[in-house]
């Protein structure tokens, strides 16, 4: 064949269409230093999910507790030694006979003495059931969803019978609900840090495949390689990568979390409360392997795009 | 952009010198025109600033001083994001080949093909036709490693000319093969040229500059002399 033959078959056809998710020119798989990658990414998205879960469902049992609380006072009458039997029922009459004339009140049922033996025995033990232990007699307050009701002039009306107090939930529930907030603002610092430090850890991962591969990224260079070429190689070998540690870190995440759930329903299950995600939750936590590939992804390209921003 | 203009000067320097770092000047005053479809042999002791004064046509280094302006465009000016677009005009043949390790000879002489985005069923038959030419025939599928100096050169240059670039710079391509292989080589250059691509190669071969006749830019002291030579072979 002659040469002029060979040049007339050199030819050259364009296509200007990019090709983002094309072949790799650099040998990034074979990076021996890169296996530590997913590891990396794994644990920091183990960790991250954890906290975020945890946040999440102290928030929900938190709203779920509220929810409970709000529109239900307690009337509690003072459990009084020197008070006998009969004379309690009367105050417990009495005051049933206030609240249940009260416009707003829906329901003013007592608690019986059984219920309130098992409510206090996980922290009295087998003494709680003891019939001489002077237990205060409860009543629940069911009040109608709109119902504004004056408290002040509520315990005045009670205050007939000695011992009666009312408790409207209001400081225990606004204490909960800041608790909850809390909660979840600390488990959003917490996923921050752990984004920065992934975010680093990629940052000195990819330097060190740039420097790596110096040599071939120069010839590409001179080769009339965009940036984004280049960069975009190393994007989506950490998006791969990335990709897997985050999904297996939080997969591992979700265990420990029903782990966790299952042992406190097992030993303690009064004490402690249900953990439980609501629907909301499930979305943010299955999100997060997404926006931490993504933030891996973004960092290695934005490390790449800088250094080769330094040649001509 | 400017318009690539048929009559300017594909590769211009004025006054240009070239330091690196707080070293003395490599090349001084360089003041040299190439001409669209010219065709010359640089020359110049080992040390003279023949790959320094390439590495300037292709766009690896600005100068330290004067006016540098490749297919009409100062390269001080042009905006960085410009460049790759020149570059792909430009062919090199490195000094020391600078192929990819872990890719085929196919897959390296295939690279500049793919930056530019060509359809890959051409570029298999093009880089394997072009291979086979330069006597790769057999050894399309191996790595680097396993070719020796000669075929290393040879995969280079075919990866140099495989785009048929406007340019082709060729830094002692011709060092690791023997007389008969250079010669071959040469006459693929010489097809580019015909083609009009614009030439330059470094080289210290006396014999191959006479052979062919062209004219020839001689480095010495930092300084370039244009030598006309008559009667090519
Ligand atoms: N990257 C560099 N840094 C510092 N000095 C260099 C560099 N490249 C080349 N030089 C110096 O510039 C001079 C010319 O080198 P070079 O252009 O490689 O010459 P040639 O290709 O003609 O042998 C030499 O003295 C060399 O030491
Ligand atoms: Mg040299």
């Amino acid at each position: 064949m002659s040469s002029r033959r060979i040049m007339d078959v050199v030819r050259l056809r364009r296509r200007p269409r990019p090709r983002p998710w094309g072949r790799t020119d650099l040998a990034l798989t074979t990076d021996e230093g890169r296996a530590y990658l997913p590891w990396v990414i794994g644990i920091m998205s183990f960790l991250a999910a954890l906290a975020l879960a945890a946040a999440l469902a102290v928030s929900s049992t938190a709203n779920r507790w509220t929810a409970g609380l709000t529109g239900t006072w307690t009337v509690e009458i003072a459990a009084d030694a020197t008070v006998d039997d009969r004379n309690a029922t009367d105050r417990l009459a009495a005051v049933l006979d206030v609240l249940r004339n009260t416009p707003g009140v829906v329901q003013a049922e007592p608690v019986g003495r059984e219920q309130l033996t098992r409510m206090i025995e996980p922290w009295l033990g087998p003494g709680a059931s003891a019939p001489d232990l002077p237990l205060p007699q409860l009543v629940d307050v069911r009040l109608a969803p709109d119902a504004h009701i004056d408290r002040d002039a509520l315990a005045q009306r009670l205050a007939a019978v000695p011992g009666v107090t009312i408790d409207d939930h209001h400081g225990w529930v606004q204490r909960l609900v800041r608790l909850a907030d809390l909660a979840v603002l600390f488990a959003l610092v917490v996923v921050v840090l752990i984004g920065l430090a992934a975010s680093g850890t990629v940052v000195f991962a990819t330097r060190a495949g740039l420097a790596a591969h110096q040599d071939a990224i120069e010839i590409l260079h001179l080769m009339g390689a965009h940036d984004s070429h280049i960069a975009r190689q190393f994007a989506r070998m950490v998006l791969r990568r990335g990709a897997i540690g985050a999904v297996l870190g939080v997969i591992a995440a979700i265990a420990m979390f029903y782990a966790i759930a299952w042992a406190a329903r097992t030993i303690a299950p009064s004490i402690l409360p249900t953990l439980r995600l609501g629907a909301l939750d499930w979305v943010a936590i299955a999100a997060l392997p997404f926006a931490v590939s993504a933030v891996a992804a973004l960092t290695a390209w934005q490390t790449v795009m800088r250094a080769l921003r330094k040649m001509l | 952009m400017q318009r690539d203009n048929d009559q300017q000067p594909v590769v211009q320097f004025e006054s240009v010198g070239l330091r690196y770092g707080v070293g003395p000047e490599v090349l001084r005053d360089i003041t040299l025109a190439l001409e669209p479809g010219s065709f010359h042999f640089l020359t110049g002791a080992s040390g003279a600033g023949k790959s320094s004064l390439l590495r300037l046509m292709y766009l690896a280094q600005l100068p330290t001083r004067g006016r540098l302006t490749v297919f009409g465009r100062n390269v001080a000016t042009t905006p960085r994001h410009e460049l790759p677009a020149l570059r792909r005009r430009i062919g090199v043949v490195f000094q020391d080949f600078r192929l990819l390790d872990h890719l085929s000879a196919v897959d390296n002489v295939a690279l500049p093909l793919r930056l530019a985005g060509a359809d890959e069923d051409q570029i298999r038959t093009h880089v394997v036709e072009l291979l086979t030419w330069v006597g790769l025939g057999d050894q399309l599928h191996s790595k680097p490693i396993t070719l020796s100096g000669g075929q290393k050169q040879r995969v280079a240059i075919a990866r140099a000319v495989i785009t048929r670039p406007r340019l082709l710079l060729a830094d002692e391509p011709t060092g690791n093969v023997d007389d008969q292989i250079a010669v071959r080589l040469l006459y693929l250059f010489e097809e580019l040229h015909k083609m009009g691509t614009t030439v330059v190669i470094a080289t210290h071969n006396a014999a191959l500059v006479s052979r062919f006749g062209y004219p020839e830019l001689r480095l010495e002291g930092g300084t370039l002399t244009r030598i006309e030579r008559r009667g090519a072979a």
